[in-house]
């Protein structure tokens, strides 16, 4: 099975627990619904998540799942399967990873590796709970400053000041 | 004959809340004066005389605002009902009255009075939603003069309450201050037949239509008759007749002439009177045009700024850009990336290696080859190894042979050389990281620098339109906000419509006046070639001709006499509004000597109009609108007419807040003139004009038109407060 049908069939993930909060940076509904109340915002979920993973990366957070979605996720977007495959490739160049997906060494591999659809599903796994990472700390500063989406280079900020814990 | 208001009774109308006992109001036969604070009642007072003599109230529009007269309904009731006794003390279903009572005399003579008591209610029940209305109840009492005690009677309601004052007076006798300009008319029919109602001038019109008629008759007996007479030739009866059908169409064009003059002298009427606001709606409109212009440029730059925004924010996580990766220094997953695929080769490579070891050499081939026919199966070599034990020589194996069927002749005949499972692995760990770090590659490289360009775009937008802000900003500090006024269209169609219809009434007319001189020609040409034998002209032709001549005398002696008695009215009218007007104004060093001109206007067809000016010394017309004089020469005006009138017709007059542009001076002396006014049979002034709300009792002036009529028996003073403890209206007579 080819890489991007792999990853075409991943679900998009996003924590019920944060559904209603990401709204504030993220128009989550589809576009034909009007925007949030927020002016500057990513335009749907597929972007929210990936920045949310990049940042949950970048701040060294992953946070387990806390609920599922009320609603089914859609499957992976076409349009995004490049940055998709980004966000992967930089989860696969942490060694803690690899690691942990028994990647690191040869004998792991011989001992462990099923397939590249496998492995694929639980890196999918990982960016999960790293998206959960970034939207959490993202909730964080939300909570100390609810102005803190007000700006239109609130994402860029936001992501540059962020430090791994 | 002359009306006194006695009293007049209110049940749960606005803020007085209560029974009629509890809101009386006792008037004087002659001055009475109402004061009270904003919102004390006193335009509620108002309303309930309006309710009795005109069936409606004043009341607020919604939405649009403004006060128009309403008649009451269902919709509005609860606008006039007491707010207290709707929501508070009335349950669901419970029944309440709304009333105004007035009870007034009509003097007949000397001798003989009558006295009525008018009753107006409105009966009604509160529902879930609003107010119910059951019943309107009107009735009529006389008031028995030996007993006092009320009977009913049958009189129609209409026509009893039009006694307290006329329908065609009220907008003379009835006013409500702020609006006394536009109530009462200073120009037209309807300032003509009050005139008339008042001072019976008209008679003379009636003296002046019969002459005309009279005159128009002899002209057709004369007609019918020369066109009967034998002695004259066929010719001079067509000329007659044709003359007589030119005569027609030019009378009919002096008609349309004069409608053009009506239409003309209308039409100069409104663009003079709205050229003004004309002028200022015009310079409203460029203004508001020109502030509509940069709000529009406002406008587009907050688009054009949002759809920066948008692009750049899209820009973070667009297919092609995906620049929010752009802010990761990514070295650390390149290195990674990399090294971790070099690995992968690495383990390929060793796993190769390891395959490559047990492939067959060429001697190793040569020998399978020679063995083929006589291969032995997969299974028996796998259970050699198993058993280590050659099948071949029936010994054991040994280490070497043990090697090389393992690793060299199994794998060689079950073909699993090249479909290693470890090598598959390796292999498609290594393609995908491959694959992912290709794909990655395209976003690889710092670029921060492409937010700071991206942000300049933004910023650089965001000061033009501040730019444009700030350029409101001293328009509106220039020009203030330009807010439309709804009137604006009003004077701008009507203004530039009147214009068009000039211009079209002046070329009809010009038509219609070349028309008049065809006409007059084609008369004086017919009149000019008429040839009678006058020796044989009948004994009944000389006589009509006779009366022709008497009528055409007649008719211009009338005429004149109209003429005169018109400009003499007009004169006295003039001298005695403006005595009235300069007591009003004794005070004022400047308006005292102005004057009210009364002018009469007469058109073709002799019909006569009133204009009515208040001119300076220098007889320049002051045209200041909504200033006291012209608010103070419609009060002068009614004065004089009354004035002229010697008290034959006595109405009371009722008005609420006639003064509140004039001067404290013009006040008292406004206050003293009605006082020794004898023209009115009654006055009744409501106004806030004499009370201090910080005093909460009458202010200076106040008490100085109080002294002025506290020795007049036939004058009373009333205070209206509202209660707020109670709910309700504090009603005192001052002594």
């Amino acid at each position: 099975m080819e890489l991007d049908s792999i990853l075409l069939t991943h679900r998009l993930h996003i924590d019920s627990h944060y559904e209603t909060f990401v709204e504030i940076f993220c128009n989550t509904a589809g576009a034909s619904t009007t925007k949030t109340t927020s002016k500057f915002v990513l335009s749907n979920w597929y972007e929210g998540y990936l920045y949310a993973v990049l940042l949950g990366l970048k701040i060294n957070e992953r946070e387990p799942r806390i609920g599922e979605r009320k609603d089914k996720a859609p499957m992976w977007s076409k349009n995004y399967i490049n940055q998709y495959k980004y966000a992967v490739t930089s989860v696969l160049a942490r060694k803690d990873i690899l690691f942990e997906l028994n990647l690191l060494s040869r004998e792991a591999i011989s001992n462990n590796f099923v397939s590249v659809e496998v492995t694929l599903n639980q890196v999918k796994n990982i960016c999960d709970e790293y998206s959960n990472g970034g939207v959490k700390y993202l909730f964080d500063e939300w909570t100390k400053d609810p102005a803190i989406f007000n700006e239109y280079t609130a994402l860029k900020k936001i992501y540059l000041n962020a430090k791994p814990k | 004959m002359p009306i006194t208001i006695n009293k007049i009774e209110l049940q749960n109308w606005f803020n007085y809340k209560g029974d009629y006992a509890k809101n009386t109001f006792e008037f004087k036969e002659g001055l009475n004066i109402l004061v009270g604070d904003n919102n004390a009642g006193k335009t509620k007072l108002h309303n309930a005389f309006r309710f009795i003599l005109k069936g409606e109230v004043l009341l607020e529009r919604e939405k649009v605002g403004g006060y128009v007269e309403q008649k009451i309904d269902e919709n509005n009731i609860s606008k006039v009902l007491n707010k207290s006794l709707v929501n508070r003390d009335l349950k669901l279903n419970d029944m309440t009255t709304l009333g105004v009572k007035l009870t007034f005399t009509e003097k007949i003579d000397d001798y003989d009075s009558s006295t009525f008591l008018v009753t107006k209610e409105i009966k009604c029940r509160k529902d879930a939603q609003n107010m119910v209305i059951k019943e309107y109840v009107n009735t009529i009492h006389r008031i028995d003069p030996r007993t006092k005690a009320p009977r009913k009677t049958d009189d129609e309601f209409e026509k009893i309450t039009a006694k307290i004052i006329p329908n065609n007076f009220l907008s003379f006798f009835f006013v409500e201050g702020e609006q006394l300009g536009l109530m009462t008319p200073l120009e037209g029919d309807k300032l003509k037949d009050t005139i008339n109602s008042i001072v019976n001038i008209g008679t003379i019109d009636d003296i002046e239509n019969f002459s005309s008629d009279f005159l128009r008759e002899a002209n057709q007996r004369q007609y019918s008759i020369e066109m009967s007479e034998v002695s004259l030739s066929q010719k001079v009866k067509d000329d007659l007749k044709k003359k007589e059908n030119l005569r027609a169409l030019l009378d009919d064009n002096t008609g349309y002439i004069y409608d053009c003059d009506e239409k003309i002298q209308n039409n100069e009427l409104i663009r003079d009177n709205f050229k003004t606001a004309f002028e200022s709606s015009k310079q409203n409109k460029a203004l508001k045009s020109q502030l509509d212009s940069i709000l529009g440029k406002i406008n587009t730059a907050e688009a054009v700024i949002n759809t920066t925004v948008n692009k750049y924010i899209a820009a973070y996580m667009n297919q092609t850009t995906f620049s929010i990766c752009k802010l990761i220094n990514e070295d650390g997953v390149r290195k990674n990336i990399d090294e971790y695929i070099e690995n992968v080769k690495s383990f390929i490579f060793e796993r190769r290696t390891e395959l490559d070891s047990k492939k067959l050499n060429k001697h190793e081939t040569e020998m399978i080859h020679l063995l083929e026919k006589s291969q032995p199966k997969p299974e028996i070599l796998d259970k050699m190894i198993s058993q280590d034990w050659c099948f071949v020589c029936d010994n054991k194996l040994s280490a070497h042979s043990r090697d090389f069927i393992g690793n060299k002749l199994l794998p060689f005949f079950r073909g699993t050389l090249e479909d290693d499972i470890e090598l598959t692995k390796l292999d498609n760990i290594g393609q995908m990281f491959n694959s992912l770090n290709l794909s990655s590659q395209m976003y690889y490289g710092i670029d921060i620098e492409y937010f700071d360009d991206e942000e300049a775009g933004v910023i650089e937008k965001i000061n033009h339109k501040l730019e444009l802000e700030s350029e409101k900003n001293e328009f509106i500090n220039k020009h203030g906000t330009v807010q439309r006024d709804d009137e604006e269209d009003v004077s701008l169609v009507t203004y530039e419509r009147a214009l068009r219809e000039l211009d079209k009434a002046a070329r009809e007319k010009e038509r219609f006046i070349g028309e008049e001189k065809r006409l007059n020609s084609e008369i004086a040409e017919i009149e000019k070639n008429e040839k009678r034998d006058t020796k044989n002209v009948s004994p009944k032709l000389t006589q009509i001709n006779s009366v022709v001549s008497f009528a055409k005398l007649l008719n211009e002696t009338i005429v004149n006499a109209k003429d005169n008695e018109y400009s003499e009215f007009a004169d006295r009218l003039g001298e005695k509004a403006t005595r009235r007007y300069q007591e009003f104004m004794v005070n004022n060093t400047v308006a005292k000597k102005n004057h009210i001109r009364v002018q009469i206007k007469k058109d073709k067809k002799n019909k006569y109009d009133f204009k009515i000016d208040v001119l300076n010394k220098f007889n320049e017309i002051q045209e200041q609108p909504g200033g006291a004089d012209q608010s103070l020469r419609r009060v002068a005006v009614v004065f004089g007419l009354l004035d002229m009138a010697e008290n034959k017709r006595g109405y009371p007059f009722i008005a609420d807040a006639p003064i509140s542009k004039l001067s404290p001076d013009t006040k008292t002396a406004f206050f003293k003139s009605l006082l020794n006014y004898q023209g009115l049979s009654q006055c009744m002034i409501l106004n806030m004009d004499l009370w201090s709300a910080e005093k909460q009792g009458l202010n200076d002036i106040g008490d100085e038109v109080f002294k002025l009529i506290g020795t007049d028996i036939k004058s009373r003073f009333i205070t209206i407060q509202h209660n707020v403890q109670n709910n309700c209206v504090d009603i005192n007579y001052l002594k």
